[in-house]
C-alpha cells in the first residue's frame, strides 16, 4: 500500500510538468495580448512596449516556459505580473480561506446527503422519498447567486443575525458553507440513494435478511457499506471542485479565495499567478484523488489487491 | 516647438501662477488645503479640537475592487489610487473645479516655458520618521522616468536640479503645460529616496510596506478581502478624524450596500445607478453623487467599409437614442454625453450638442451614401453594461436601417480585436482623472495612436494640427478654446457617437460626517467621524 | 448473475427480443407514477420549443423593446412581467427553450461519450492504461474550466456548438471519474467472468456487460449535469462567451437579471423556475429509467 502511494506521489510531478505546460500555452494562446492587459485600460503604446520588455514578454513563449520551468525547479513561482506580490504568498494566503470553506461546505453537503439518500432508498417511492428527492434537486437547480443574495437579504437585512459577507468569525462561514453545500447535496444525495438501491437487492444482504440480521444492522453493516465507492468518488469529486473555489459564491459574500484569484488571474492574463493557481489545483486534486483510491481499498478488499 | 507663442504663453502662465501662488501662502498657516481644509478644520473643532478627542473614530469602508499596487509609480488603477490619496502626499493637488493646489510644494513659479522653480513645504516627515527633502522629490521625479506607467508623461521631464533640501528646479523638454496636472496625478506620489532604494536593493520590490507622507500610515493588506491604515500622528496638515481606515472588498454591489444597511460599512464606494435606488430608499442613509470624469461611447472605425463615409458616421449618431440609454442603463442617473470629452474637464464645450435623434434626417443621409437598402454592422464590446447598451442600440438602428450584429468578447480579446481594426463599431469607456484636456485628445484622436488607444482609426491631418497646437500651448486661456474648436471638429467627423457621462455613487450612514466625496477628483475618508 | 442472462438473451435473440425488452422497460416505467409525471412535463418543454414561434413572434414580442413599461412585474398583459429593456419574459423563456435545452443535451453528451469512454478504458484494463488516462484527466481537471472554455471560444470562434464544447470539455474529467470508480466494482463480478469463458473479447464485455450494469450512476449524473450545463451558460454569458444578444436563452436571462435582483426579482426568478422544472423533470424520469432498467427490479 505505502509503495503505492510513493508510486502516485512520484506521477504527480510528469502531470505537474502536463499542467503548466498546458495553461502556459493555453494561456499565450488564449486572446488579449499580455503586457496590455498588465498595462490596464487606456495605456498608451509606449507603457505597454516597456512592460512588455520588463516582463521578457518579448521572448518566444517556450523561452519564458523554460524560464519559469527553472525559477519553479528553485522554488521561485514568481512575482504577479499585476500586482507584483509574490505568487505564492498569495495563494497560501487565499488557498486556507477556501478550504475551510471547502471543509464546512461538503460537511453541509455530506449531512444532508446521506441520511435522505440512506431513507429514500430504504422506502423507495414513499413520500420521504419524493419529497427528499425534489428538495435535494432544488438545492442543484438553484443558482448559487441566487440563493445567496436571498440568504442575506432574509438573516443580514431582515433579521440582523448574520454578517452580510467577509470571513470573520464562526458566524461569517454559515450562510456561504449553505449556499455550497445544497449544490453539492444532490448529487451525493441521489447518489447514495441509487447505489444503495443497488445492493439491497444484493444475494447477500437477502441472505442477511434471511438470518435474521436486524434492518438497521443490514443497512449499516452490510449495505451502506457496500454501496458507498460511487458516494465516496463524488464526494471527493465535489470536494476537490470545492477546494478550486467556488467564484460566484466567493464573490457574493466577499470571501477571499482561490476562485475570485483564479478568475480575477485569468481575466487579466496573470500568467504566473494563474499556474501558481494551477499547481495548487493540480496538487489538491491528486491528492484528494488519491484518498479516494486509498478509501476504496479500505472499503472494498478486493480493489485493495489491486494497488500493488 | 512653437517658440513664437512663448512671451505671451509664459505671461499668462505666469498671472496664473500667481493666482496658483495665493494658494500655497494661504496653506502655510497649516492647513491641509482646498476643499478638504474647510470641512476639516470645521468638523474638528465641533468635536473638540484635539486628536485625542475624536481617537476612536474607527471607520470601515467598502468597495467592489481591490487594490492593484500601492507604489505610485506603479499605479493606474482608481482603488489603488483611493489608498494612494490617504498614504501620500504629490507636489500639487487638484481643487474641486480642476485648478492647481499646492500640496508638498510651498509654492511654485514659472521662469521660462521650459523651467520651473518650486519651493518646498518644510518640516514634512514619512511615516519612517525620516524628513521630506528635495532629493526625495528628485528622486520620485527621475524614477517615474523609468516605470512603465508613468514614463510617458515623465519623459518630458529633462532634468531636476536641486538647489537647497527645500528648493529645487524642474526642466522640461519641451514646452509642456500639462506637467503641474501631471505632477497632481495620485502616480506621482513623492515616495523616500532612503525607503524605496532599501526595499529595491537586492531585486526586491518596494510597494508592500509603503511610507508617504500621508496623514494615514499603512497597516495591513489582505489581497482580496480589505487594507487597513492608521493615523499617521506627525502628519504636517491638520491631524485626520478618524484614527484608523479599513476597506473591505465587497464585489457584489447589491451585497455592499447591505452591508451598508446593515451598518457592517459606513460608507459603500462605487453603488452605481440600479442600487442607488435602494441607498436612498433608506432614511439611514445618504447617497452621495457627482458626474464622473469619464465619458461611454460608441465608436465607430472610420477605416472600414460603410462607415469609412463621413455621412454613415453621422446618420448612426442621428438614429442612436442616447436619452433612451440614460433612462435605461443609468436608470437616469446621467447626462446625454455632448461632446468628446468628461464634462468636468477644463476646456470641455458646453455649447456643443449631441446629435438628436432624427430618424428621417438618417434614413435620408445613408440614402445619400448609397446604403437606402439597408446595412449590416458588427458591434463588439464587452461586459455587462455595455451589453444592455449594444441591444439598445440594436433596436434604435434597427429603425434606421441598419442590421446590428453584437458581438461580445472577454476583455483581452476585445482590447485585441479592436486595436486590430477587426470591429464596425464597439462600445468603451475613456475616463480622464489627470484634469488635463490633453488626456483625452491625443491618445485617442491623433493618428500616431492608431495601435492603441484610437480605435475609431481617425487620420486627419488638419484634427492632428490642431491636437499638437493645443497639446503645446502655454497659454491656457487659448489652449482651452483650442480644444473646444477640437470638439466642434470632431463633431463634424463622427469618429465616435458620445453616449453618456454616468455618475459616480457612494452611499454613506446618515450619521457619518466628514466624508468628502468627490466625482472628479476622487473621495478622501480621512475625516469621517460620528458624532457621539 | 440475472444480468448476464438478459444481456446474454438480448445478444443472441436480436431485433426481435430486443423490441421486446424495451416494451418491457416501458411497461414498467409506466407504472412509475413519478417518472411519468416528469416525461409529460419534458414532452410538453419539447413542444413548447418546438412551436415557439407559433406562441410568440419572434420579432414582434420577443426582441421587441418598450422602454416605457420596463422591469414590470406580472401582468396580465405580461403575465410573468417585463424585462430590463420591456421585453416579454414568458416569450422570451419559450423561445430560450430551444437554445437551452440544446445546450443542456449536447453539452452533457459530450462529456458523456468521452469521459465514459475513457473511465471505462481506464477501469476495465486497470494498470498503466489506467495510470495513463487517469492521470491526463488529473491534468484536465486542474485546468480552470474558465480558462478551457475561453481559449476552446476563442480559438474555435464564438457559436453555439462551440459554447457546448467547451461547457461539455470542462467536464469530462467527472465523468470519467465516475465511469471508471463503477467499472472497478463491476468488473470482477461474475458475470463478466463469464462472458470471458464463454470468449467474448473485451470490446464486447465492455460494452454489453460493463456498460449496462453501471447505468445507475451515470443516469444520475446526466440527469443532473443538465442542469450545470444549463447554469454554466449564464456564467459564460456574463463573460461575454454565451450566445449573442439578443437570441433569447434562459442562463442570459439568469446572469442578466443578477443586478436587478433585489428591485425587480422576477427576472431571475422565471428563468430559475424554468431550469428548476426542467431538471426535476429529468430527474423524475431518470430515475424511473434507472428502475426500470434495472433488471433485479423485474417481477
Amino acid at each position: 500500500m505505502s509503495k503505492y502511494i510513493v508510486k502516485r506521489l512520484i506521477m504527480l510531478i510528469p502531470v505537474l510538468i502536463g499542467v503548466t505546460f498546458l495553461v502556459y500555452f493555453i494561456l499565450s494562446m488564449s486572446p488579449g495580448d499580455t503586457a496590455t492587459m498588465i498595462a490596464g485600460e487606456g495605456a498608451e503604446a509606449e507603457t505597454i512596449e516597456a512592460i512588455r520588455k520588463e516582463y521578457g514578454l518579448d521572448q518566444p513563449v517556450i523561452a519564458q516556459y523554460g524560464k519559469y520551468m527553472w525559477n519553479l525547479l528553485r522554488g521561485d513561482m514568481g512575482r504577479s505580473y499585476l500586482t507584483k506580490r509574490d505568487v505564492f504568498t498569495t495563494i497560501a494566503g487565499a488557498f486556507p480561506n477556501t478550504a475551510k470553506l471547502a471543509f464546512w461546505s461538503i460537511l453541509v453537503a455530506v449531512a444532508i446527503a446521506l441520511p435522505i439518500g440512506i431513507i429514500s432508498a430504504t422506502r423507495q417511492y414513499s413520500m420521504v422519498d419524493n419529497v427528499g428527492m425534489v428538495a435535494a434537486l432544488l438545492g442543484v437547480a438553484t443558482p448559487n447567486f441566487w440563493l445567496g443574495l436571498m440568504l442575506i437579504i432574509l438573516f443580514s437585512l431582515k433579521l440582523g443575525w448574520l454578517p452580510s459577507g467577509g470571513m470573520n468569525g464562526w458566524q461569517s462561514y454559515i450562510m456561504p458553507a449553505i449556499t455550497l453545500g445544497t449544490g453539492d447535496a444532490a448529487l451525493i444525495t441521489r447518489m447514495t440513494r441509487s447505489s444503495m438501491l443497488e445492493v439491497v437487492r444484493q444475494d447477500y444482504i437477502r441472505t442477511a435478511r434471511a438470518k435474521g440480521v436486524p434492518e438497521k444492522a443490514v443497512i449499516r453493516k452490510h449495505a451502506l457499506k457496500n454501496a458507498l465507492i460511487p458516494v465516496v468518488t463524488v464526494i471527493g469529486l465535489q470536494f476537490g471542485g470545492l477546494l478550486g473555489g467556488a467564484t460566484l459564491t466567493e464573490t457574493i459574500f466577499a470571501w477571499p479565495g482561490v476562485g475570485r484569484l483564479l478568475v480575477d488571474s485569468i481575466k487579466s492574463k496573470d500568467t504566473p499567478m494563474v499556474l501558481g493557481g494551477v499547481i495548487m489545483l493540480t496538487i489538491t486534486f491528486s491528492v484528494i484523488n488519491l484518498l479516494v483510491d486509498i478509501l476504496y481499498a479500505f472499503i472494498d478488499p478486493r480493489i485493495k489487491a489491486q494497488y500493488r | 516647438m512653437r517658440r513664437q507663442g512663448m512671451k505671451r504663453g509664459l505671461a499668462a502662465i505666469l498671472a496664473a501662477a500667481m493666482v496658483l501662488g495665493g494658494c500655497g501662502g494661504g496653506q502655510s498657516a497649516g492647513g491641509s488645503g482646498g476643499g478638504q481644509q474647510a470641512a476639516g478644520g470645521g468638523s474638528q473643532t465641533e468635536a473638540g479640537g484635539t486628536a485625542g478627542g475624536v481617537a476612536d473614530s474607527v471607520i470601515t469602508l467598502g468597495d467592489g475592487v481591490d487594490i492593484k499596487h500601492m507604489d505610485p509609480q506603479e499605479t493606474d488603477d482608481i482603488y489603488s489610487m483611493f489608498l494612494l490619496k490617504h498614504l501620500y502626499n504629490k507636489l500639487f493637488k487638484l481643487g474641486e473645479n480642476n485648478e492647481i493646489l499646492c500640496d508638498l510644494a510651498e509654492s511654485y513659479d514659472v521662469e521660462d516655458e521650459l523651467t520651473y522653480h518650486i519651493v518646498l513645504r518644510q518640516g514634512v516627515k514619512f511615516h519612517d520618521g525620516s524628513e521630506m527633502k528635495a532629493s526625495d522629490v528628485k528622486f520620485t521625479l527621475e524614477r517615474a522616468k523609468e516605470k512603465a506607467g508613468t514614463k510617458v508623461n515623465a519623459k518630458y521631464i529633462d532634468s531636476v536640479t536641486i538647489n537647497g533640501d527645500y528648493d529645487l528646479t524642474i526642466k522640461t523638454t519641451d514646452p509642456y503645460p500639462s506637467l503641474l496636472y501631471f505632477l497632481s496625478g495620485e502616480s506621482m506620489s513623492i515616495v523616500s529616496e532612503a525607503v524605496v532604494t532599501a526595499a529595491e536593493a537586492n531585486g526586491g520590490i518596494y510597494e508592500e510596506q509603503p511610507v508617504g507622507t500621508g496623514p494615514f500610515k499603512f497597516v495591513e493588506w489582505m489581497p482580496n478581502d480589505h487594507w487597513t491604515i492608521e493615523r499617521f500622528d506627525d502628519y504636517f496638515g491638520d491631524t485626520p478624524m478618524a484614527s484608523s481606515i479599513t476597506c473591505r472588498v465587497i464585489p457584489e454591489a447589491s451585497a455592499r450596500v447591505i452591508a451598508l444597511e446593515t451598518g457592517e460599512i459606513d460608507v459603500a464606494l462605487n453603488v452605481g445607478a440600479v442600487e442607488a435606488a435602494n441607498v436612498e430608499a433608506n432614511s439611514d442613509l445618504v447617497l452621495e453623487t457627482g458626474i464622473s470624469p469619464a465619458v461611454s461611447y460608441l465608436g465607430l472605425n472610420t477605416q472600414k467599409g460603410a462607415l469609412a463615409d463621413q455621412r454613415v458616421r453621422q446618420a448612426v449618431a442621428y438614429g442612436v437614442n442616447k436619452q433612451e440609454i440614460v433612462d435605461t442603463i443609468l436608470e437616469g442617473r446621467g447626462e446625454v454625453a455632448n461632446s468628446f470629452m468628461g464634462k468636468t474637464i477644463p476646456g470641455w464645450n458646453e455649447s456643443l450638442e449631441a446629435y438628436p435623434r432624427d430618424v428621417e434626417k438618417a434614413k435620408a443621409l445613408l440614402a445619400e451614401a448609397g446604403y437606402g437598402d439597408g446595412l449590416k454592422l458588427e458591434l463588439f464590446i464587452n461586459g455587462d453594461q455595455n451589453n444592455r447598451s449594444a441591444q439598445l442600440i440594436q433596436a434604435q438602428l434597427s429603425e434606421v436601417g441598419i442590421d446590428v450584429e453584437i458581438s461580445m468578447y472577454e476583455w483581452g480579446a476585445l482590447t485585441e480585436a479592436v486595436k486590430a481594426g477587426k470591429h464596425d463599431m464597439f462600445i468603451m469607456g475613456w475616463a480622464n482623472r489627470s484634469g488635463d484636456p490633453d488626456y483625452s485628445m491625443s491618445p485617442l484622436f491623433h493618428s500616431s495612436s492608431i495601435g492603441s488607444n484610437n480605435s475609431s482609426f481617425i487620420a486627419d491631418d488638419k484634427l492632428d494640427e490642431m491636437i499638437i497646437t493645443a497639446k503645446t500651448d502655454m497659454d491656457n486661456e487659448r489652449r482651452m478654446q483650442e480644444y473646444k474648436d477640437i470638439q466642434t471638429y470632431l463633431k463634424e467627423l463622427s469618429p465616435w457617437v458620445p453616449l453618456y457621462y454616468s455618475m459616480s455613487t457612494a452611499g454613506r450612514r446618515a450619521d457619518l460626517e466628514g466624508f468628502e466625496f468627490s466625482a472628479a477628483t476622487g473621495n478622501y475618508a480621512g475625516n469621517c467621524h460620528y458624532n457621539k | 448473475m440475472e444480468a448476464a442472462k438478459i444481456n446474454g438473451a438480448v445478444q443472441e435473440g436480436g431485433a426481435v427480443k430486443r423490441r421486446g425488452q424495451a416494451g418491457e422497460i416501458w411497461r414498467r416505467l409506466k407504472k412509475n407514477k413519478m417518472a411519468m409525471a416528469g416525461l409529460a412535463v419534458l414532452v410538453l418543454l419539447i413542444l413548447v420549443s418546438i412551436f415557439a414561434d407559433v406562441l410568440f413572434d419572434y420579432n414582434e414580442i420577443v426582441i421587441k423593446q418598450d422602454t416605457s413599461i420596463r422591469l414590470q412585474g406580472p401582468s396580465g398583459a405580461h403575465w410573468l412581467g417585463t424585462d430590463e429593456f420591456g421585453r416579454d419574459i414568458l416569450a422570451r423563456l419559450v423561445h430560450g427553450s430551444r437554445v437551452s435545452l440544446s445546450v443542456g443535451v449536447i453539452a452533457v453528451s459530450i462529456s458523456l461519450v468521452i469521459g465514459g469512454a475513457l473511465g471505462a478504458i481506464a477501469g476495465f484494463y486497470g494498470g498503466k492504461t489506467d495510470n495513463l488516462i487517469m492521470r491526463f484527466i488529473d491534468i484536465l481537471l486542474a485546468v480552470p474550466s474558465l480558462l478551457l472554455s475561453i481559449t476552446i471560444v476563442s480559438a474555435l470562434g464564438p457559436s453555439i456548438f462551440n459554447l457546448m464544447l467547451a461547457i461539455g470539455v470542462s467536464s469530462v474529467p467527472s465523468y470519467a471519474r465516475i465511469v471508471r470508480a463503477s467499472v472497478l466494482t463491476v468488473k470482477d463480478q461474475e458475470y463478466v467472468e463469464a462472458a470471458r469463458c464463454i470468449g467474448a473479447n473485451n470490446f464486447e464485455i465492455i460494452v454489453s456487460h460493463i456498460i449496462p450494469n453501471c447505468m445507475a450512476p451515470i443516469i444520475v449524473q446526466v440527469s443532473l449535469k443538465v442542469a450545470s450545463a444549463i447554469l454554466s451558460t449564464s456564467g459564460l454569458s456574463f463573460l461575454g462567451l454565451g450566445i449573442k444578444a439578443p437570441t433569447p436563452e434562459w442562463g442570459a436571462m439568469l446572469s442578466g437579471g443578477r443586478a436587478y435582483l433585489r428591485n425587480a426579482p422576477h427576472l431571475t426568478l422565471f428563468p430559475g423556475l424554468a431550469i428548476i422544472i426542467t431538471i426535476l423533470a429529468l430527474n423524475l424520469l431518470g430515475d424511473g429509467l434507472r428502475d426500470a432498467l434495472d433488471p433485479k427490479l423485474k417481477k
